[in-house]
C-alpha cells in the first residue's frame, strides 16, 4: 500500500508539474498558421460578433475553402469586444495570421509594429474602384506623420487592413410616434406653420430639430423626453468642429466650434428634449424602442435587433447639422479592419483571404440581408438601398440610403482658396475620434467629465456649469493626455 | 523547580529558560559525534518524500496560480504596462526604463483629474453595497430562529424555499431581479403604480443592489444560523425556562451570544465577498454609476483600457484592505465572540 501511496503520489505530482510546465510553455507558442508539406495553407482567423454573425462567417469561411481547397482555415471566434480584445491582448506578439481589429484599437497595433503593413499583396487602384474610397483607405496609415490616408509614393504609408465594414450613424424616428403627434400639432394650423416627417436628404438644423421636439412635446399627453439620447461625436463634427488637429497634437475643445456643439447638447437636456441626468424617469434606446421616444440614433449594425424588438414604424434622417460656417450633417463612422499578424509567415495568403472577406460579393450581400452592415462594395449600394434584389429580410428602415450617403461622402472635403477645408456633401459621416490616437480611453474619460464625474464634478448636462467653462478647465488636462500619447506613439 | 498543573490536574514540567523543550535546568540532548545531525532512518526518508509528494501537488498548483501571478501583479503595479507597447514577456522588459513609473498608477487613482473621482465612487459604492451582509446576517438570523423551532410545522418546506437562491446561478438572478426593477414593465413598479427608472439614478441603483443582495443572502445565512442555533444545548434553555424568561430574553441573552461564531464567520466571508463584488456591475445594473464597484473599476479602467499598470495598482490595494479588513476583524473577535 505504500507503495502505491508513494507512487500516486509521485505520478500525480509529476502530471501536475507538467501540465504547469506545459501551460507556462503555451504561452510562448506562436498562434499564426504554416504551409506544410503538402501545400496546404493552415491559417488562422480571430473575430468577434455576435452568433449570427459568427455563423456567417462560418458559411463565408467555407465558400473560401470551398473555392480554395488548399486552404485550412481555422476560425477563433469571440461573442463581444470585451472578450475579444482581452483575448488578442493577452496574445502579446503572437498573433493570429489574420483578425479583426477596431479602428479605435488600431494606432497600438500599428505604431508597436504588432500588425504588418501588407500593401505589396494589395491592388489599390482595384480596391479603390470596388469600395468607398475612405474605406479603401481607413487602414492606410503613416507611421511617420501619424496621419490616415494613402500615398503610393511615400515608403512611409502602409497599408494595414481591409475595412470589415463602416458603421455610420443616422438619426432614427419613431415614424407611427411622430406622425400621430405630427397630426395633432397640424391641425388648424396654415400649411407654412405645419410640421412635416424628417427629411433623408435635407437635414435638420441644431435649432430645428429642437423646435420640433419642442412642439410635439406638447402634443404628447404624459410626461414625455422626445429624444431618447443623441451623439455626441455626430454633435460636435457636424458644427465642423473636431476634438484635435488631425494629426491629434494638439487639443480644440475650447473652439468656438466646439463649445457651441457642447451648448446644443446641454440645451437637449435643459429644454427637456432629453431626460436629465440621474432622473428617475430616464430616456434610453429602450425608451425608444418602447414607443416612449420620437428620435434615438442608430447604426446598421443595431438593424437584426430592431426588427426583433420595434413593433412600430421607424426611419432614418440624417444627424442635425450646427450653425457654424462650412458645417454640414456629418455622423460618426465605426470600422474594423481585417489586420494581419506581423509574426505571420504566410502573410500573402493572409491577405488574400482578407481581400476574399471585404470584397466577395456573397458576404457583403449576406451581412446586409440579415441586418449586420451595410455592404463595402460601391455596386450594391443601389441594392442595399433600393432592395431591388428582393433579398433583405426586412425592408426597415426605409431610408437606408441615409447611411450610405455618410460612407459615400465620409471625409471628402474641398479646400477654397482661403484655406478653409469644408465637406462637399450635405450628409457625410467622420471616423470615430478615438480612432486618430494611441488609445481611445481619454474618450470614455471626456463624456464622463462633462457629465460631472471629474474633479470639477460638475455636469454640464444638469446645467451645473457652462460648457465653455468646464472645456476650458479640461483643456490642459486633455493636452496632457495628447501630448503623452504623443510621447507614447513615438517612443 | 516548580510544578505546574494543566487543566486537567496533570503534572507538567516548567518551561526551560532558553525556551526549548525538556526540563528546567537539563542540558540539552548530546549531538552525535562531530556535531552532525542525526542522520535519519530511511523510512523517515520514504515517509518525507512521500509526503512532500503529496504537498507538492498543492504547492506547484500555489506557486503557478497564486504566487507568481501576485508577485506579477505587484511589479505591474509599479509599471505602465500595456499589451500592445510591452507584448512580451515580463522578463524582457525589466531593464526598460519606459516599462516602470514608479508609484505614479498608485498616485493617478487619487490624483488623475478624469478618473481618480470614478475611483474613489467605486470605493464608496463598494463600501455602501456591504449594507446587505449586515441586513441579510439579520434577515437570516431571524429566519433561522423562527424556522428552528421544534413544533413548527412545513419548516423544511420552508427552509428549502428559501435556500434555492444559494444555489441558483448568480447571473441568472441578475437579470430576473432587472426585469422586477425595469422601468417600463418592471414588477415592483407596477405593484406601486409608480414609474421610477431606478437605474439612473446612484441613490436608487444602490438601494436596488442592496435589495437584491440581502434577498440572495438569507438562504446562506439562514441555513447557517439553523445549524449555529441547533448547536445550542438545551440545558440553557431549559434553565432560562424555570427561570421565567420571555422567548424574546431567551433569544437574545442566550441563542444571539451562543451563535456568534457563525456571526463572525459570516461577516468575514461577507466583508471579503462584498469587496470582491462585479456581477450587479455588469448584469444588474450596467452602466449605472451606483453599482460601479472597486473591481468593476480594475476591468474596466484597468484592463479593458489596457492600462494594466492601473489595474494592478488598484487590485494590490484592494488586497491590502481585504487582509487588513479580516485581520482586524480577527483581532476584534475576542471581544464578542463566544466560544460554545
Amino acid at each position: 500500500m505504500r507503495k502505491h501511496l508513494k507512487f500516486i503520489s509521485v505520478a500525480v505530482s509529476a502530471a501536475l508539474a507538467a501540465t504547469a510546465v506545459a501551460g507556462i510553455a503555451a504561452c510562448g507558442t506562436k498562434n499564426g498558421g504554416f504551409v506544410d508539406e503538402q501545400g496546404i495553407v493552415h491559417l488562422t482567423f480571430a473575430g468577434r460578433s455576435n452568433d449570427s454573425e459568427e455563423a456567417n462567417y462560418e458559411v463565408f469561411i467555407n465558400d473560401f475553402m470551398q473555392d480554395n481547397p488548399n486552404y485550412d482555415i481555422q476560425i477563433d471566434w469571440s461573442a463581444n469586444e470585451s472578450a475579444y480584445m482581452q483575448k488578442i491582448n493577452g496574445m502579446g506578439s503572437n498573433l493570429p495570421d489574420l483578425f479583426m481589429l477596431s479602428d479605435d484599437q488600431f494606432i497600438a497595433f500599428a505604431e508597436n509594429g504588432l500588425i504588418a503593413d501588407y500593401k505589396e499583396f494589395v491592388d489599390m487602384d482595384e480596391l479603390d474602384e470596388q469600395v468607398y474610397t475612405y474605406a479603401a483607405e481607413a487602414y492606410c496609415y503613416n507611421t511617420e506623420t501619424d496621419l490616415y490616408g494613402w500615398d503610393k509614393d511615400d515608403p512611409n504609408c502602409g497599408f494595414y487592413g481591409y475595412p470589415k465594414d463602416q458603421g455610420p450613424l443616422g438619426l432614427m424616428y419613431n415614424k407611427t410616434l411622430f406622425e400621430d403627434l405630427m397630426e395633432k400639432y397640424n391641425q388648424g394650423k396654415p400649411a407654412q406653420m405645419q410640421i412635416s416627417l424628417p427629411s433623408a436628404t435635407e437635414p435638420y438644423t441644431f435649432d430645428e430639430f429642437i423646435d420640433v421636439c419642442t412642439k410635439l412635446k406638447g402634443e404628447y399627453d404624459g410626461e414625455f423626453y422626445p429624444c431618447a439620447g443623441y451623439d455626441l461625436d455626430s454633435a460636435i463634427y457636424s458644427n465642423n468642429a473636431d476634438y484635435f488637429t488631425p494629426d491629434a497634437s494638439q487639443q480644440r475643445i475650447t473652439d468656438n466650434n466646439f463649445v457651441q456643439a457642447i451648448e446644443f447638447m446641454q440645451r437637449l437636456y435643459s429644454e427637456g428634449i432629453i431626460a436629465p441626468r440621474g432622473g428617475t424617469t430616464g430616456t434610453d434606446e429602450t425608451a425608444f424602442i418602447n414607443g416612449r421616444a420620437l428620435f434615438y440614433y442608430a447604426g446598421p449594425w443595431k438593424m437584426k435587433d430592431y426588427w426583433k424588438q420595434i413593433s412600430f414604424e421607424w426611419d432614418l434622417a440624417p444627424v442635425c447639422v450646427g450653425p457654424a460656417e462650412g458645417a454640414v450633417s456629418t455622423a460618426y463612422v465605426g470600422s474594423m479592419g481585417y489586420c494581419i499578424s506581423a509574426n505571420s509567415q504566410i502573410k500573402e495568403h493572409a491577405a488574400y483571404l482578407a481581400k476574399y472577406l471585404a470584397t466577395y460579393e456573397g458576404s457583403q450581400r449576406s451581412q446586409y440581408r440579415r441586418g449586420q452592415a451595410i455592404p463595402n462594395l460601391r455596386s450594391m449600394a443601389a441594392e442595399f438601398s433600393g432592395n431591388t434584389k428582393g433579398v433583405l429580410s426586412n425592408e426597415t428602415p426605409k431610408n437606408r440610403s441615409v447611411w450610405i450617403d455618410v460612407i459615400d461622402g465620409c471625409g471628402q472635403t474641398k479646400t477654397a482658396q482661403d484655406g478653409v477645408t469644408t465637406y462637399v456633401d450635405a450628409v457625410t459621416g467622420k471616423y470615430r475620434p478615438g480612432r486618430f490616437t494611441y488609445s481611445s480611453t481619454w474618450r470614455t474619460y471626456f463624456a464622463q467629465w462633462l457629465d460631472g464625474q471629474g474633479t470639477n464634478g460638475k455636469s454640464v448636462w444638469k446645467g451645473q456649469i457652462s460648457a465653455r467653462e468646464s472645456l476650458n478647465a479640461l483643456a490642459p488636462t486633455m493636452q496632457n493626455w495628447l501630448d503623452e500619447m504623443k510621447e507614447i506613439q513615438n517612443s | 523547580m516548580k510544578e505546574l498543573t494543566n487543566e486537567a490536574g496533570i503534572e507538567v514540567p516548567a518551561p526551560r529558560a532558553d525556551g526549548a523543550r525538556g526540563t528546567a535546568g537539563e542540558l540539552p540532548p548530546e549531538r552525535p559525534e562531530g556535531g552532525r545531525k542525526k542522520r535519519r532512518s530511511k523510512l523517515e526518508i520514504r515517509e518525507s518524500r512521500i509526503a512532500f509528494g503529496f504537498i507538492s501537488v498543492k504547492l506547484i498548483g500555489f506557486i503557478v496560480f497564486t504566487l507568481i501571478p501576485v508577485a506579477a501583479c505587484i511589479i505591474y503595479s509599479f509599471s505602465n504596462m500595456d499589451p500592445q507597447r510591452f507584448p512580451n514577456t515580463l522578463f524582457t522588459y525589466l531593464g526598460n526604463e519606459k516599462f516602470w513609473a514608479g508609484f505614479k498608477q498608485y498616485a493617478d487613482l487619487f490624483t488623475h483629474p478624469l478618473y481618480s473621482q470614478i475611483f474613489l465612487r467605486s470605493i464608496l459604492n463598494t463600501v455602501l453595497l456591504m449594507f446587505s451582509v449586515p441586513l441579510g446576517m439579520a434577515g437570516g438570523l431571524l429566519l433561522a430562529a423562527v424556522l428552528s423551532q421544534k413544533d413548527l410545522k412545513l419548516k423544511s418546506t420552508f427552509r428549502l424555499l428559501i435556500y434555492l437562491p444559494v444555489v441558483a446561478s448568480a447571473v441568472a438572478m441578475g437579470y430576473i431581479w432587472q426585469y422586477l426593477f425595469a422601468t417600463e414593465y418592471g414588477l415592483l413598479n407596477q405593484l406601486f403604480g409608480i414609474n421610477v427608472n431606478w437605474f439612473s439614478n446612484v441613490h436608487l441603483t444602490r438601494l436596488a443592489i442592496i435589495i437584491k443582495n440581502t434577498w440572495g443572502s438569507l438562504g446562506r445565512t439562514m441555513i447557517l444560523y439553523i445549524a449555529g442555533c441547533l448547536s445550542v444545548s438545551d440545558t440553557y434553555y431549559d434553565a432560562a425556562e424555570i427561570d421565567g424568561a420571555s422567548r424574546w430574553t431567551k433569544f437574545w441573552k442566550i441563542t444571539f451570544p451562543l451563535v456568534t461564531p457563525t456571526t463572525f464567520y459570516l461577516l468575514v466571508m461577507g466583508i471579503i465577498g462584498n469587496l470582491q463584488s462585479y456581477n450587479d456591475s455588469v448584469i444588474f445594473a450596467p452602466g449605472s454609476q451606483g453599482s460601479q464597484t472597486v473591481v468593476w473599476f480594475i476591468w474596466n479602467y484597468g484592463i479593458y483600457q489596457r492600462n494594466y499598470g492601473l489595474a494592478a495598482a488598484a487590485s494590490v490595494l484592494l488586497s491590502i484592505v481585504i487582509m487588513a479588513l479580516t485581520v482586524l476583524q480577527f483581532k476584534r473577535s475576542n471581544k464578542w465572540v463566544y466560544s460554545v
